[in-house]
């Protein structure tokens, strides 16, 4: 044994105060018990005996409606999930979404060499407003936002 | 009395489901049982019996009041209630260091005379304040191991780290431990091994 053993060795605690033992049970048996937070997830104490397995139904068939409820909202309507479809008309807020028709902006057509005028589209007006001409070189477009900057 | 007599000699499994059903006589044949092991630990992991009564307190209320969860695996009963008791002493002894930095551990003296370093008190005093300035967790190492002969793999457990780094926490320890006694002049440079 070393020194540094038996030095250790010396190190003794104090006497245990009295009635300590009593005192600490008397307090302790104010607390309340928990009476068990697992329970509620075990068919006993049996192995394998969990219920996890409805919390994970319910969390499947859960997520499926709500996945059927976004498709057919997001879809306006086209794809119809037979009883979703039914609840989904069935709520004012979500009917109202699946029949509003987003306004169709149709892309302008430009005229092309040859072709008459008659045949030309009308260009929209988005189209019709002129581009800023842009600089060409990087040195110029450099040159141009360090203008504009000041 | 006979029945008193009977649950007196009960294992800690059957006093704990007893406990757990709410049976107070359980607990105090528990704490009667358990008591001086938990002081001892708490006493040596802080130095002081006022706070190490406090951690028996606590660790019989957790007892109690988590009774009902309780599975008797690894050390039963004892290393259950040591693993709660460690783990209070280290969270003690954090807080006190985050509220004080400043507190250094009491030297016996830095010139001691001979006649000084065999006075057994002085020397139980020098041990002390070398294990008050270990680390936490060295001195957890220290004290479930020599002191409670606690296996490497419980105490490993205790402290939520693998055996290989217990066994390092041990070799620091015993450094540590060594160095500050050294520098007390109550070990000999070299005779630590």
């Amino acid at each position: 044994m070393s020194q540094l053993d038996q030095m250790l060795g010396g190190y003794a605690p104090p006497p245990v105060p009295e009635g300590l033992a009593a005192r600490v049970a008397a307090a302790a048996i104010q607390e309340p018990q928990d009476r068990g937070m697992m329970l509620p997830w075990r068919r006993g104490s049996i192995r394998g005996g969990w219920r996890r397995g409805t919390l994970i139904g319910s969390a499947a068939l859960g997520l499926a409606f709500t996945s059927a409820v976004a498709a057919e909202v997001a879809s306006g309507g086209r794809i119809e999930i037979p009883v979703v479809h039914q609840m989904v008309e069935a709520v004012p807020i979500l009917k109202a979404s699946v029949h509003k028709q987003k306004p169709v902006q149709l892309a302008s057509i430009e005229p092309r060499h040859g072709v008459p005028p008659s045949q030309a589209v009308e260009p929209s007006s988005a189209a019709a407003v002129p581009e800023e001409p842009v600089a060409g070189t990087p040195r110029e477009r450099f040159i141009a936002k360090f203008t504009e900057a000041k | 009395m006979q029945r008193q007599d009977a649950t007196a000699d009960a294992d800690d499994g059957t006093l704990m489901q007893r406990v757990a059903a709410g049976d107070a006589r359980a607990l105090e044949l528990i704490a009667d049982r358990h008591t001086p092991m938990l002081f001892a630990v708490a006493w040596r992991m802080l130095g002081d019996a006022a706070e190490a009564e406090d951690v028996v307190q606590e660790a019989m209320t957790k007892a109690w009041v988590k009774a009902a969860s309780w599975t008797p695996v690894g050390g039963g009963l004892g290393g259950w209630l040591r693993r709660i008791a460690t783990n209070l002493c280290i969270d003690r002894q954090r807080k006190r260091a985050f509220v004080s930095d400043a507190e250094i551990p009491e030297r016996a003296d830095d010139s001691p005379s001979a006649d000084v370093l065999i006075d057994e008190a002085r020397r139980q005093a020098a041990v002390a304040a070398a294990m008050q300035a270990l680390p936490d967790r060295q001195r957890a190492a220290i004290v479930l191991t020599y002191y409670e002969g606690v296996s490497n793999a419980e105490a490993a457990a205790v402290l939520g780290i693998g055996v290989k780094a217990l066994e390092s926490l041990l070799v620091r320890a015993r450094q540590g431990l060594s160095r500050s006694l050294v520098q007390m002049g109550m070990l000999q440079e070299g005779s630590a091994a």
